[in-house]
């Protein structure tokens, strides 16, 4: 005879601080509504080739990150994480983003770690800057990075804001001059800023796919969200 | 008189017998006998469970997603993890949002 034993909440615990702590995971549109996805038997490659191509009505991956404070209390037999959103905005323009399936996939080339700046901009202006956009002459997206700069103007400390996806180790990563500028870092003429990646995250599996009742087709500037509500479950009886 | 130690690695043992590791722990296992007493006053023994005990460990991994559609300006910003400030109780909607489908799974 077998019985189903109760799982500790340690346990689960260990089980989500080993798999989702300090782990990306990145949101990804599929238009295919033909498409079923069977875990175990769909080719994820297969099924990620019909993605929204990046750019189309404004189109990039999200992504996700989950910290250690976002495991909660043992509860209704399980442990959940934290919340989490990703936000589609259509681009306005005349191409409407439709989609057929969100999948969540874990994080491939997600920044981790960067490099100290390499090109710094002159008469910059003490204090913490947040969320600047970048610019890559690689194939990376949606990186975001926060500058603190320190000693008058000798210092600069770049920490990343959102890790993006799809980039390599020694990409360049650029935030312009007029971004500077226009957040009072330095003034026109004082140059832009670049840092190089270190490290990045390697994945790229299909984590989860859901599919939507009908195809939806964002337009007019309209705007999706996403919230991914992730629970361990320790089964007893 | 003296107890010669098994191996250090022991893996079983035979049941009804005593081994002793020398990690220093000790296996003991008894045999126990189950029965009942029927209406003659005998006591049944009842018939020994087959097999060993398998524990089942059983973890389940759930998913749940929940998606909808607003016009322009409708959600409130996430943070570039993902999360969901507190004071926004876990909803991304705007006290005006407008929306276009509550709900893309029903």
């Amino acid at each position: 005879m077998s019985i189903a034993s109760k799982i500790s909440s340690t346990e689960i615990n260990s089980h989500l601080s080993a798999f989702y702590t300090d782990k990306y995971f990145e949101v990804a549109l599929v238009n295919s509504p033909s498409s079923v996805y069977e875990p175990a038997v769909t080719n994820d490659a297969t099924f990620m080739a019909d993605e929204v191509p990046a750019g189309t009505a404004g189109y990039q991956r999200k992504v996700i990150k989950y910290v250690a404070g976002d495991i909660a209390a043992y509860a209704d037999k399980g442990m959940a994480l934290a919340r989490k959103s990703a936000i589609f905005d259509h681009d306005g323009g005349t191409t409407a983003l439709s989609f057929s399936h969100i999948v969540l996939l874990r994080g491939d080339g997600n920044i981790l770690t960067l490099n100290t700046p390499g090109n710094t901009p002159s008469n910059a202006i003490d204090g913490t800057y947040n969320n600047f956009s970048t610019s890559t002459l690689g194939n990376g997206l949606g990186a975001t990075l926060n500058l603190t700069v320190s000693g008058s103007g000798s210092t600069f400390t770049v920490t990343i804001a959102s890790a993006g996806y799809n980039y390599t180790v020694g990409d360049t990563l650029n935030i312009l001059e007029a971004d500077l500028v226009a957040a009072g870092v330095c003034g026109t003429g004082d140059g832009n800023l670049t840092v190089t990646v270190a490290s990045v995250s390697s994945g790229g599996t299909i984590y989860s796919v859901s599919k939507p009742n009908t195809t939806v087709n964002l337009t007019d500037g309209n705007q999706a969200v996403m919230y991914f509500d992730i629970k361990h479950y320790g089964f007893y009886n | 008189m003296s107890i010669e130690p098994t191996v250090i690695n022991i893996t079983s043992f035979t049941e009804g017998g005593e081994d002793i590791v020398i990690d220093g722990t000790n296996i003991i296992k008894i045999d126990v006998t189950l029965g009942g007493i029927d209406n003659s006053g005998i006591m049944e023994k009842w018939p020994k469970i087959s097999g060993q005990n398998i524990m089942n460990h059983e973890h389940t991994v759930t998913c749940y997603v929940t998606a909808l559609i607003v016009e322009a300006g409708g959600l409130l910003l996430n943070d570039p993890s993902g999360g969901i400030p507190y004071i926004y109780n876990n909803s991304l909607l705007a006290s005006n949002a407008t929306v276009i489908d509550g709900d893309l799974f029903s």
